[in-house]
């Protein structure tokens, strides 16, 4: 017999029987949309948490702290030159650290400038104002467009953004910002017992502040960034040839004439080296971070939330695996005659099960078609609906809840067609063994 | 001419078949020997139980027979497996029911037309030759007319049309007119004795009907699964050979 003709006699017989082929499709493409959404909700944090990783770093990067106590561990300038040294470091960018307390009026932040270099810099993105000028002079800064959460009444500790998400009204652009840098004993108790506030406080021009608006995460958006060297240059007029927070000093706490950086970002040549890297690293003793790695694990525990997900999806679609095979049962029973006169008229009977069969799959197939559709809708419904209350309780910008991959409807189509096949085997099979005497007999 | 061996088509040898009831044996064939040739009308006659439809589901390879052997064009079909029975009966053998056993969805065309489905002939081809067929029985007006439609006698000519639209060499009938009122069972009948006369099939028919098997070549009478007599009503088929 022709596939074709098999094919005519399975969609004749669905036909025949319509409203339980729409019934039976029903459940069919419930089970799809059930696994097609749950799997899209894993793609969608999945994406949203690639795109927010790769956002932070290059994924050739590495960065690598030094937290121990062995002063020959630091890295400094020594220590960064001998890095460059090594074949697959392309370039190192330090980071040098220093606490300052931000002050306007009332209001008081308490920040971290953040000197990197002058290519690290480049990279920040600047939405009001301008980026530091680069030319080695006077100490610009730019600031995170978030930080103005952190402000705090610093008399009452009152943190309005915090507490009751008002903003504080600090103007950083348009108003002089004092920047207090802290010394080992800045704050000191009288014999009144007053606190005294011997901080130094200076002003810094802020130059510009990073893209964004108070709602929109980057790296950036809470720190203070100046160009490395600049920021040295002026902690040493800051402090005065003192001791500088952080930096290292003699016994006597004198300090020592070099610098340590709390941090590198490791630029290696290409992204193949960064497993040889991060073992180099870690081999010396160093904490070591980077986003592949990182991507990794956190990928692992996505493909796990992502079995769960689909699974709980599989479940309706086993459901409605059973009805298929219930419907295909059914369908045997009440054409067992019509089976009987097929086979005394000399119908294969590898044709009559495979007319079963082609029921099954066209209520899997058709199903799936319906239920990926519907999938879309519902996707765009989820993004709009649940998107913007999940972005804010995981902290990601721009989550996309639910995500549905090119491949992921024509995966599901063929697999609801072979959760059609498999469901309708069995009900086919015995329909094949019903005896051609059925046709004889006369009811 | 008369010398000239006749071709044999079915033989049957010994053939025993016994049923559990219970737990008593019930033989309903008890050693049936016989042969029918080509271009041969046969009818098989009883009573009701007297085992002559086990007779014939057996030489359609409906049903295994206990002991003996059936020999159908040129094969032996008793040890047969149901596929290889399918496709002897797909591709020798026509079968005319007593209740018609149309597919009550398809009209008389379609219906015709299934048996060559089944064949893989192609669709075009398969509807040209039904329309035939259908001409043939005199339904050339009820093409597109679904079974309901239709007379019983209508529904048993779309029958006939369907068992001879693959050009079997044999026809089985199984009591094809014991739902028809008596003019159109003579009509049926004559239809039949013509088209084994014009076509030369070779059509074993079952009936409970003495009268109605006269219209046979041949009567074989069963009872009790033995057969008691062999009659046989040879005038048309001598006058047709000494013309």
């Amino acid at each position: 017999m022709k596939f074709k003709d098999i094919l005519g006699l399975s969609l004749g017989n669905l036909r025949r029987r319509k409203w339980r082929t729409v019934l039976t499709v029903t459940g069919v493409f419930i089970g799809t949309i059930s696994v097609v959404i749950m799997l899209s909700l894993g793609f969608g944090l999945k994406t949203s948490m690639t795109e927010e990783m790769s956002s932070y770093v290059g994924m050739n990067e590495i960065t690598i702290q030094y937290n121990g106590s062995d002063s020959s561990m630091q890295i400094t300038d020594t220590k960064l030159s001998e890095f460059k040294e090594l074949g697959f470091v392309k370039k190192c960018d330090p980071l040098l650290a220093a606490a300052v307390e931000l002050e306007q009026g009332k209001w008081s932040i308490s920040a971290t400038i953040i000197g990197v270099s002058s290519d690290e810099m480049a990279k920040i993105p600047i939405g009001e104002g301008c980026a530091p000028s680069l030319d080695g002079g006077e100490l610009e800064v730019v600031i995170g467009n978030q930080i103005i959460t952190d402000a705090y009444d610093s008399r009452t500790y009152y943190y309005p953004y915090w507490e009751n998400r008002e903003l504080a009204d600090m103007d950083f652009m348009g108003d002089i910002v004092y920047f207090k840098f802290p010394s080992k004993d800045s704050f000191r108790i009288d014999e009144d017992g007053n606190v005294i506030n011997t901080a130094r406080k200076k002003i810094v021009p802020i130059v510009g502040m990073v893209e964004g608006d108070i709602n929109t995460y980057n790296k950036y958006s809470y720190g203070v960034y100046a160009e490395v060297e600049s920021l040295k240059a002026y902690l040493k007029k800051v402090y005065k040839g003192g001791a500088i927070p952080g930096q290292p000093t003699d016994r006597n706490g004198n300090p020592l004439n070099y610098w340590v950086y709390q941090m590198v970002t490791i630029t290696v040549n290409d992204k193949e080296d960064v497993e040889e890297a991060v073992a180099y690293f870690r081999e010396l003793g160093y904490q070591v971070d980077n986003n592949q790695e990182w991507l990794e694990q956190t990928n692992s525990i996505l493909f796990i939330a992502q079995c769960v997900l689909g699974g709980i999806g599989a479940i309706a679609l086993l459901v409605a695996a059973i009805g298929i095979t219930n419907t295909i049962t059914m369908s045997t029973y009440e054409r067992r005659k019509e089976i009987g006169i097929m086979k005394v008229l000399g119908c294969d009977i590898s044709d009559i099960g495979g007319m079963f069969i082609g029921e099954a799959a066209f209520i899997g197939f058709l199903g799936g078609v319906v239920g990926v559709i519907l999938s879309y809708g519902i996707s765009v419904v989820v993004n709009i609906l649940a998107g913007p209350m999940a972005a804010q309780a995981i902290e990601i910008s721009n989550l996309k809840l639910s995500v549905i991959p090119m491949w992921l409807p024509f995966v599901a189509i063929a697999f609801s067609t072979l959760i059609g096949v498999m469901a309708g085997y069995f009900p086919a099979r015995k329909a094949t063994k019903m005896s051609p005497l059925l046709a004889i007999r006369n009811e | 001419m008369e010398q000239l061996e006749k071709k044999v088509v079915i033989d049957v040898k010994d053939l025993y078949k016994t049923y559990m009831v219970g737990d008593e044996k019930v033989r309903a064939l008890d050693g049936v020997t016989f042969q029918v040739n080509e271009g041969e009308f046969v009818a098989i006659v009883g009573t009701s139980g007297s085992g002559k439809s086990t007779l014939l589901n057996m030489m359609a390879g409906l049903e295994p027979p206990t002991k003996g052997q059936i020999q159908v064009a040129g094969k032996r079909i008793e040890k047969m497996k149901e596929n290889q029975l399918v496709r002897l009966r797909r591709n020798k053998v026509g079968f005319i029911f007593q209740s018609f056993n149309l597919i009550g969805t398809m009209n008389a065309e379609e219906n015709v037309a299934l048996p060559l489905m089944f064949r893989g002939v192609d669709k075009q081809v398969r509807v040209k030759k039904a329309r035939e067929m259908l001409d043939m029985v005199g339904l050339t007006k009820h093409r597109k007319h679904i079974p309901t439609q239709m007379s019983g006698g209508q529904q048993q000519r779309v029958g006939i049309a369907r068992a001879l639209v693959v050009n079997p060499s044999i026809v089985f009938a199984d009591e094809p007119t014991g739902n028809l009122d008596s003019a159109t069972t003579e009509d049926i009948l004559g239809l039949m004795r013509r088209l084994v006369n014009e076509q030369n099939k070779t059509l074993v028919m079952v009936t409970h009907d003495r009268e109605l098997a006269q219209v046979a070549d041949r009567v074989i009478h069963i009872k009790d699964g033995k057969i008691i007599k062999i009659d046989i009503n040879k005038k048309e088929n001598v006058e047709n050979e000494e013309a």
